[in-house]
């Protein structure tokens, strides 16, 4: 059936066909065990692990989520302690101005009125100035000054040779009182029928001018505190 | 007669086991093809050898040309986006290889006047 073949031509097919099925083992082989590594990491094992995996992604998810919220809320207390420290800061430069104003350290502008004091026999001393003074704040004035001198806590009035001395300085008729407060309450104070207006008017060459009008009142000069120190309050 | 191709199989699959070859994913089906076309070439030419027609060159540019052939049909299959093109090759190499197997049992059967 098959043709003769010499011996040189068995050999050679037989060395063929060997390597050919070399190759094919070699293929299958490699093959199988590519599809095998696939199979293993793709199809992942099995369903225990991939519920493993599933399980440990959620409980992951979760953490993460719960940190965004920690972050959130961290992010809103932050926010909230600025806002805290900004009205803290808004209401301590207010309270500051507020002082300084009330101190005398910064001038000061408003409605008020402006009491003008005529006397031309130098009869006035510094109790009649005092009085229109404290009518003036019985009656609201926030601020006041004297002829140009800032009133504070501080302020002295005194009448030496017939010269009344504000803080050491003399001034001189007419006196210039501005006040800042409300208006009409001002006025009012000072022109009651037995006011302050009345009794001085009596006396004689003393005139009072009132005028209801937006006033500047300068700062008092700075004193520098020396014996004083506040009390430490827990 | 068949104890040497035998052994070259078994000596080519642990050489394939030993070396452990890593196989980038994208190529697995082609490797498989091509596999699938050695097997054929494989059996092809036991089968001529076992008519008496076995040629060895014919042999030779058959095994390479098919495992080159099924794997550029794999690789058609993907550039023109029909994957499945691969079953062409696929159904081609098994209907064949059935075809062989079924050929060398009968020569087999009939040099051993077993019918």
């Amino acid at each position: 059936m098959e043709t003769i073949l010499s011996r040189e031509q068995i050999l050679r097919r037989q060395g063929l066909v060997v390597a050919i099925c070399f190759i094919v083992g070699f293929l299958l082989a490699t093959q199988i065990r590519g599809q095998a590594s696939v199979s293993r990491r793709l199809q992942a094992q099995s369903e225990q692990d991939l519920s493993q995996l599933f399980r440990q992604l959620n409980v992951e998810t979760k953490a993460l989520r719960q940190e965004v919220t920690n972050l959130r809320i961290r992010f809103l207390e932050y926010k909230m302690a600025a806002a805290d420290k900004k009205v803290i800061l808004k209401e301590a430069s207010k309270n500051l101005e507020d002082l300084g104003m009330m101190a005398g350290l910064v001038s000061t502008q408003g409605s008020g009125v402006t009491v003008t004091i005529f006397d031309e026999n130098k009869q006035l001393g510094a109790y009649d100035i005092l009085d229109v003074i404290e009518e003036l704040r019985a009656a609201g004035a926030e601020t006041i000054s004297v002829s140009g001198h800032r009133v504070t806590a501080n302020t002295y009035l005194e009448t030496k040779q017939g010269s009344v001395y504000i803080n050491g300085c003399k001034i001189k008729p007419p006196y210039v009182i501005k006040a800042i407060g409300e208006e009409v309450t001002l006025e009012q104070a000072l022109n009651l029928p037995g006011g302050i207006e009345n009794t001085l008017s009596n006396l004689e060459g003393v005139t009072l001018r009132i005028e209801r009008e937006k006033v500047i009142l300068p700062a008092a000069s700075r004193i520098t505190m020396q014996y004083v120190t506040p009390v430490e309050e827990d | 007669m068949y104890l040497l191709p035998l052994i070259g199989l078994l000596l080519g699959i642990a050489l394939g086991v030993a070396l452990k070859i890593p196989i980038p994913l994208p190529y697995i089906r082609y490797l498989g093809i091509a596999v699938l076309a050695a097997l054929d070439s494989a059996f092809g030419g036991l089968r001529a050898s076992m008519e008496g027609k076995f040629k060895d060159k014919l042999f030779i540019t058959g095994f390479f040309s098919n495992i080159l052939l099924a794997s550029f049909i794999v690789y058609l299959g993907d550039a023109i986006g029909v994957t499945e093109l691969y079953l062409a090759a696929v159904v081609a190499f098994g209907v064949r290889m059935f075809r062989n197997l079924a050929l060398i049992r009968r020569y087999f059967f009939q040099r051993r006047h077993w019918e």
